[in-house]
């Protein structure tokens, strides 16, 4: 609500008025003959400087009222509230003035730098002042009825309470505006007449300085060069007025007041330390310039009173400033700019503004540290999480391409494979992961026989294909070569378990089928049994003692009558009743077994892995062989892909969707015949 | 003596704070020792000197029994609460110092000590600075003092010491002074008593300087500066323009500066709260909070938590606020570390698991095995995963009673999938040189099959080699392998890999050329993979060939392990902690007996029989001998028509019959030419096939046979019959 | 799965509980691997086991090797049918003694 007030013109011309006016009538009418005692004169500039024009304004109204209230001169009293207009307006330009780099920003004081600036500024406006009053008062009539001054001393002590005063109320007010985040008025824009470099008119003050010096100098000693001087002065002044101003303002929006907090409580230190000290340098000044005039010895004692109590408010501000303001702000600007997210960048931001602070030896910089290491922790923890995540990638890459490189081994051809053949068969491998153990494989042996083969690696992943890879091989070229199954199975036995110190092994199970005769011979090496559908319900599936191996490959097979299966009177998929063997690659020299069946057209042979069996459904216990010949029969009279994959939706739906635990592999084949087959 | 006294007072506080009773006893001997010098010796002094032991040694006690805000500490200026502290002891011992001395001496001088006060506190606080900044150590309690009376009555007595010197000072006429002073003195000494809390003695010596510190002491500086120079100027002032002794113009500067002295501490320590409150107090406590000791996450917890319990309400706020984001997002990335380490671990395990079983499939028994075959060689081999699985092989195998072969082979992925490939290359390459015997033939195979189901393009180096280990005959291919270096007759190591076929598994049907040389004794070949070449270190140069062949020349005697561990060692020191990215390895194979030549493998190749009409030659079915058939046959036939027909037979009977040899007999009368192939290989009748389509896998291709249907294509008709174990085909064609 | 072990002199019993999977082989394998030369006879009490996968038959293929020449023997015990079966199937109850 303050600024909105403080934003709106008319009420700042009031305030002025009314300010300048209360404390005009305050302090000239209740407390009179006081003039080296004039606080309202700190108030021609500082309203300037507060709230622009219209704060001069206003003020040179309420003077003007004043003066003519206590019945003055009317030009007197329009020339006095013209000077406290001209003065207002030149500090708020002075204030704003770009000299070189150097760019003006709003006022707060929270560095000795900005204290300063208020100070030379001061002096310079109470330089103009003291001019202005003077040449007024000399030339014109009526107007030293408002000032009643004796000498040039008195005048000067006139003026320097305006050089006080403004520096107290300026930097109490302006501090306490900053604190209630009152906002003060800054040019917005000026028509100028003049267009001159800031610098030359910053030449001119200091050339007017030095002279105002040395004519003061000079006028202890007599000599009066005071008109020239103050004429230089006026011009410049002027000048600078009226010169052009750079709209180039720093308006920094900044949220930190804990400065001003400072500033203001020093400053109350200060005053203090001024009306305390006062009577004692007072009584100094008495002593030592015993003849001086009473004024001349007053604003001695007020000039080195208030130089000393700056100069040691400057240094201590500035000691302020540089062990725990600044360091305070730098730290919390750069953690403002700095985004956590890509803190590696903005990094370099933080780092370099507060390396300096790492090595003080007090608790802001066991702050900064703790920050630091914090950072660096975070950094480093950055790093790794990035270094882990490419070493991670690269491994599942492996494990994706090795996928690929194995389902590419297992084959899919099925129909070339078959066309023109009496027989259809299809398989299916599903890794549980990237890559499994199991494996199905077909393949020519001669113009009238195929081999077939399904096998389980113990174990899951990676570590089971290794030697998946490498059974697949040895059976598929050893039963190429070698017309007898249990003697090709006998030697990848063998084979397997040379340099097998890991003691793996796999169970298959090997079929070669005669296409042409319908012969099935199989050796099956601990895998578990697969089922046959007959076609022809009358054909028992057989258990079938085994063949001696020195039987020809081209008699019919000898059945035993005793060993049948009992099965139903429909066509379904019963299990094969083999006698086992033990697993290849377990033990070496292991004689295997083979045995035979005779299919006829239509008959079904499906072989699968234990992964379909063996799953596990934590409410419903293991999908089962049961569960598995149902739904082979119910799939039965489908084609071969159709079997298969219905079997695969089945061990799907029985997980609940769940992950797939173990390898599953099937494979089946449909013995199809020709016309001439027995 | 007066003055001096009162002089001395000036450092005695400060001193006595610090460093307690050795400073208490230091400054009584000085006193003492300046009163003998001074002549001013006599029993009240003597008394009095003696008493500013306590009374000194009080300003001690009284910090260490007084509670500091943060628990106890030496004397620092490190909070408002602390310089209050000081503030109040240096004032009460002055009205201590004041009851007991001031009504002894000079009325003029009762507020002689009162007006120094200022002083001494200023004094006081740069003692302590400098003490502070300049880490001098203190002293702290040592002794503890027994349990007399409740903590509660010391305070009591020390509360009526007080009221009975302000009763002393305040009142004009002294009822029993005398009484008064004793009660007095009595009270300093059985507060002395007052036992100390058990923290006192775990005070740790803490020199930091907090900010708090450090804006006290500028501010104090100030005060100290514009006090010195008001009592310069007074002094001056006075001096000037009063008639009074220098002494008591120094009283009189004293008391205005006290009284300014008290001015200022007001609105000082208002300025010292504000700064305490607003900067220094909330930086601290923010500092303290994550100063602390970090060990384990539950630390960051509580660091957290901390932090945001602590009530800063203007821009310092922001610290808190950004010191709460990093913490979050450091136990965010923590989290998100172990995330994904444990998943990498998952992964590694995995690998790990894959390692060993594979390490395991790789033989290493190489001393059994030369033992197997009566150490007529030895053989040694070292192979390293770059990764966790690899993508290199080797292999030696006992073929036969004369024969073993051996192998190395680099796929070019790396990693597990290349593993897979490895196995697979593995078996097939053993499996079949077991079975076929001709390594050509082998290659031949392997490289089909290799090549159906290469997936990324992936080529396979591959030396292989078969060694008749009776005659020393090494017979060998190369499928794009470059490091295979043999050392002969003791000499230096070769190349022997000038001439190379392509890798494996990039084209289909490549005939490999068998290489065949005669090995001796202590012939020795060194075959590596590009791994071993290759390897760099950080500045990416190589091992390169040359220095792998200077260090083999170098350790060529030694025995195999030997050189293998040397070239390990050589590449070490090259490569330092280098990730290696290949798979390295080195087989090497020397020959340990003396090898001989079996007369009918070796010499002739072919003989001709002499015959009228029929000629003949006997080959060993390898493709390398086609050049020797053809060349038989343009000699006998002077014609080149049939070359296709013959190239044709020969090379279908080398690749698909297993047959030791092959025998050409080739007749020539009128026009009419009679090509016949015997051999003894497996019973194959190439007129039962059919015509065939094209076959779309080679497993179909060998079996059915495309050469067959060109040879019958370009010849005019053919014969085949099958007796004693000997495959017969007979060619005929019409020639000009 | 849960193992226990049981010396009776210089039998030692080996309950296993619960299912032998691949991640809990191992452990079984090494529980058997660390009494190796302290037992004249090993019985396995399968009582309570539910299920064994393929790993775990490798232990016992590991362990029947390890025993192998040595006086100790490998036996056993109270397998369910599944399990039983399992032994059948893969030909294991040949090299293995199964009451």
């Amino acid at each position: 609500m303050l600024d909105k007030l403080f934003n709106d013109k008319k009420f700042l011309f009031l305030f002025s008025f009314l300010l300048e006016f209360g404390s005009y009538y305050l302090l000239q009418v209740t407390i009179p003959n006081a003039p080296s005692f004039s606080p309202e004169l700190g108030l021609y500039p500082i309203l300037g400087l507060m709230f622009g024009p219209i704060g001069p304004l206003g003020a040179s109204v309420g003077i003007l009222t004043m003066n003519l209230y206590l019945g003055y001169n009317i030009i007197a009293s329009l020339i006095d509230s013209g000077i406290c207009f001209f003065i207002g307006i030149m500090t708020y330009k002075l204030w704003y003035s770009k000299i070189g780099k150097l760019k003006p920003n709003i006022p707060r004081f929270n560095s000795a730098l900005s204290i300063l600036k208020l100070l030379i500024i001061m002096i310079i406006i109470t330089n103009v002042f003291f001019i202005l009053i003077f040449y007024s008062a000399s030339y014109i009539d009526g107007f030293d009825l408002a000032y009643t001054f004796t000498d040039l001393i008195d005048l000067r002590d006139y003026s320097l309470s305006m050089l006080y005063f403004s520096l107290l109320f300026g930097l109490m007010f302006i501090s306490i505006f900053n604190i209630l985040k009152i906002p003060l008025q800054f040019p917005k824009k000026w028509r100028s007449l003049l267009n001159i470099d800031n610098k030359y008119i910053l030449y001119g003050f200091l050339i007017a300085l030095i002279y105002s010096i040395l004519s003061a100098v000079l006028f202890i000693y007599g000599i009066n060069i005071g008109r020239s001087y103050a004429a230089l002065f006026i011009i410049v002044s002027i000048l600078c007025t009226i010169n052009k101003m750079d709209m180039d303002f720093e308006i920094k929006n900044e949220n930190y007041f804990i400065i001003e907090y400072i500033i203001i409580t020093f400053i109350l230190i200060l005053v203090i330390a001024f009306f305390a000290t006062i009577n004692d340098f007072r009584a100094i000044t008495d002593l030592l310039f015993n003849d001086s005039p009473l004024e001349f010895r007053t604003q001695t004692t007020l000039a080195y009173t208030s130089v000393l109590i700056l100069i040691l408010s400057l240094v201590h501000i500035h000691y302020i400033e540089k062990t725990i303001t600044n360091p305070m702000y730098d730290l919390i600007d750069a953690l403002n700019k700095s985004k956590v997210e890509d803190m590696i960048n903005t990094e370099k931001v933080l780092d370099s503004r507060i390396q300096g602070y790492l090595d003080r030896n007090d608790d802001f910089s066991r702050l900064v540290n703790s920050m630091q290491m914090l950072k660096n922790n975070i950094r480093s923890y950055l790093s790794q999480i990035k270094e882990t995540k490419e070493e991670k990638e690269r491994m599942e890459t492996e494990f994706n391409v090795s996928s690929k490189i194995q389902s590419n081994m297992i084959k899919t051809d099925f129909d070339e494979f078959s066309k023109n053949r009496e027989f259809e068969i299809f398989g299916l491998m599903n890794p549980a992961k990237e890559v499994s153990g199991d494996f199905y494989d077909y393949f020519n042996i001669d113009e009238e026989n195929i081999g077939f083969v399904i096998g389980d690696v113990c174990g899951k992943g990676i570590s089971a294909t290794l030697l998946m890879v490498k059974t697949m091989y040895l059976i598929r070229n050893h039963s190429q070569i070698n017309e007898n199954p249990e003697i090709a199975m006998s030697e990848v036995n063998d084979l397997s378990c040379e340099r097998n110190d890991e003691n793996l092994f796999v169970t298959a199970f090997y079929g070669k089928l005669n296409f042409k005769t319908g012969k099935l011979t199989f050796v099956n090496a601990g895998h578990n049994p697969p089922l046959i559908k007959r076609n022809n319900p009358n054909d028992k599936v057989m258990d079938n003692k085994s063949l001696k191996t020195n039987e020809k490959d081209n008699e019919t097979l000898k059945t035993d009558e005793n060993s049948f299966e009992k099965n139903d009177d429909e066509n379904n998929f019963e299990y094969l009743k083999i006698r086992p063997n033990f697993v290849i690659g377990g033990m070496e020299e292991i004689e295997y077994e083979k045995q035979g069946i005779n299919l006829k057209p239509g008959d079904i042979i499906f072989m699968y892995s234990d992964g379909i069996t063996d799953t596990n459904n934590d409410h419903k216990g293991f999908y089962g062989d049961e569960r598995l010949r149902k739904t082979l029969n119910h799939l039965k009279d489908k084609s071969l892909e159709e079997i298969v994959e219905g079997i695969k939706e089945d061990v799907h739906l029985f997980c609940d969707g769940k992950d797939q635990f173990d390898d599953v592999t099937m494979l089946i084949i449909k013995y199809i015949g020709c016309e001439n087959n027995e | 003596m007066n003055t001096q006294f009162n002089l001395m007072i000036l450092f005695v506080i400060p001193l006595s704070l610090l460093w307690g009773p050795i400073a208490c006893i230091s400054i009584l001997l000085v006193a003492f020792a300046y009163s003998i010098i001074t002549g001013t010796i006599n029993p009240y002094t003597l008394i009095l000197i003696i008493l500013t032991f306590p009374l000194n040694l009080m300003v001690w006690k009284l910090w260490y029994t007084i509670l500091n805000r943060n628990g106890y500490e030496i004397p620092n200026m490190g909070s408002l609460y602390n310089i209050i502290k000081i503030l109040a002891i240096v004032l009460i011992n002055g009205i201590f110092i004041l009851a007991i001395f001031g009504g002894y001496v000079n009325s003029v001088l009762n507020l002689n000590v009162f007006l120094l006060l200022h002083l001494n506190l200023i004094a006081t606080i740069f003692m302590i600075y400098f003490v502070t900044r300049f880490k001098i150590p203190v002293y702290t309690p040592k002794m503890q003092f027994r349990n007399i009376m409740p903590k509660k009555a010391f305070t009591i007595v020390l509360l009526m010491g007080t009221g009975l010197c302000l009763i002393k000072l305040l009142s004009k006429e002294m009822i029993f002074p005398m009484l008064n002073t004793v009660l007095i003195i009595l009270s300093i000494l059985i507060y002395y008593l007052k036992p100390y809390d058990e923290e006192v003695f775990k005070i740790k010596e803490n020199y930091d300087l907090n900010l708090f510190t450090k804006g006290t002491i500028s501010i104090f500086l100030v005060l100290f500066v514009i006090i010195v120079i008001i009592q310069a100027i007074n002094y001056v002032l006075i001096s000037a323009t009063m008639e009074i002794t220098p002494f008591e113009a120094i009283i009189s500067t004293l008391k205005s500066a006290n009284i300014t002295f008290i001015f200022f501490m007001v609105p000082t320590l208002i300025y010292l709260y504000i700064l305490e409150k607003n900067v220094t107090s909330p930086i601290n406590k923010i500092s303290e909070t994550i100063s602390k000791k970090i060990d384990v996450r539950e630390d960051y917890y509580e660091i957290e938590k901390n932090l945001k319990s602590l009530k800063i309400n203007n821009e310092i706020k922001i610290l808190v606020d950004s010191m709460l984001i990093l913490e979050d997002k450091y136990l965010e990335y923590e989290d998100n570390l172990m995330k994904v380490n444990s998943e990498k671990e998952k992964l590694e395990v995995e690998l790990k698991l894959a390692h060993d079983i594979q390490e395991s499939m790789i033989p290493k028994d190489f001393e059994s095995f030369n033992k197997k075959l009566e150490n007529k060689f030895e053989l040694d081999a070292y192979l390293n995963a770059a990764y966790e699985m690899a993508g290199n092989f080797y292999d030696y195998f006992q073929i036969d009673d004369e024969n073993i072969g051996f192998v190395i082979g680099n796929v070019d992925e790396i990693g597990m999938p290349a593993s897979l490939i490895m196995v697979k290359a593995i078996t097939l390459i053993q499996d079949y040189l077991r079975y076929y015997k001709n390594p050509s033939k082998v290659l031949y195979k392997v490289n089909n099959i290799l090549y159906e189901d290469n997936v990324d393009n992936n080529g396979i180096s591959c030396w292989l080699a078969k060694l008749n280990i009776k005659t020393g005959k090494l017979s060998f291919v190369n499928a794009g392998h470059e490091q295979a270096f043999i050392r002969r007759n003791n000499g230096n190591f070769e190349s022997m890999t000038n001439e190379r076929d392509d890798k494996l598994a990039i084209m289909k049907n490549i005939s490999f050329k068998i290489h065949e040389m005669k090995l001796k004794k202590d012939d020795v070949i060194f075959l590596c993979t590009n791994g071993v070449t290759e390897a760099e270190n950080k500045a990416h140069e190589q091992y390169g060939e040359e220095r792998l062949m200077e260090n083999l020349n170098k350790h060529g005697n030694n025995d195999l392990s030997l050189i293998i561990d040397n070239i390990k060692d050589d590449l070490d020191n090259l490569c330092n902690d280098n990730q290696q990215n290949e798979d390295k390895t080195m087989f090497l194979i020397r020959i340990n007996k003396d090898t001989y030549d079996k007369p009918n493998e070796m010499e002739k190749q072919y003989e001709r029989n002499v015959n009228d009409k029929v000629k003949s030659i006997r080959l060993i079915p390898e493709l390398s001998n086609l050049d020797t058939l053809n060349e038989f046959i343009h000699d006998t036939l002077e014609s080149f028509e049939v070359d296709l027909i013959v190239e044709e037979t020969f090379v279908n009977i080398v690749n698909y019959s297993i047959c030791e040899y092959i025998v050409v007999n080739v007749e020539y009368e009128n026009d009419l030419m009679a090509i016949e192939f015997i051999d003894n290989g497996k019973m194959f009748n190439p007129l039962s096939k059919e015509d065939q389509e094209k076959p779309k896998t080679i497993e179909d291709a060998e079996i059915g046979g495309l050469g067959i249907m060109r040879i019958k294509e370009m010849s005019d008709d053919l014969e085949y019959y099958y007796t004693n174990g000997e495959n017969h085909l007979k060619i005929f064609k019409k020639i000009e | 799965m849960n193992i226990t072990k049981n010396y009776d002199g210089k039998e030692l019993t080996v309950t296993v509980e619960g299912r032998v999977e691949t991640t809990s082989a191992k452990e079984l394998e090494n529980a058997i691997k660390e009494e190796i030369g302290n037992f004249d006879s090993l019985i396995l009490d399968f009582a309570n086991l539910e299920y064994i996968s393929s790993a775990g038959l490798r232990v016992m293929l590991i362990t029947q090797k390890k025993l192998k020449g040595t006086k100790a023997e490998l036996t056993i015990k109270n397998a369910n049918e599944k399990i039983k079966k399992v032994f059948n199937v893969t030909g294991f109850d040949k090299i293995i003694n199964i009451e």
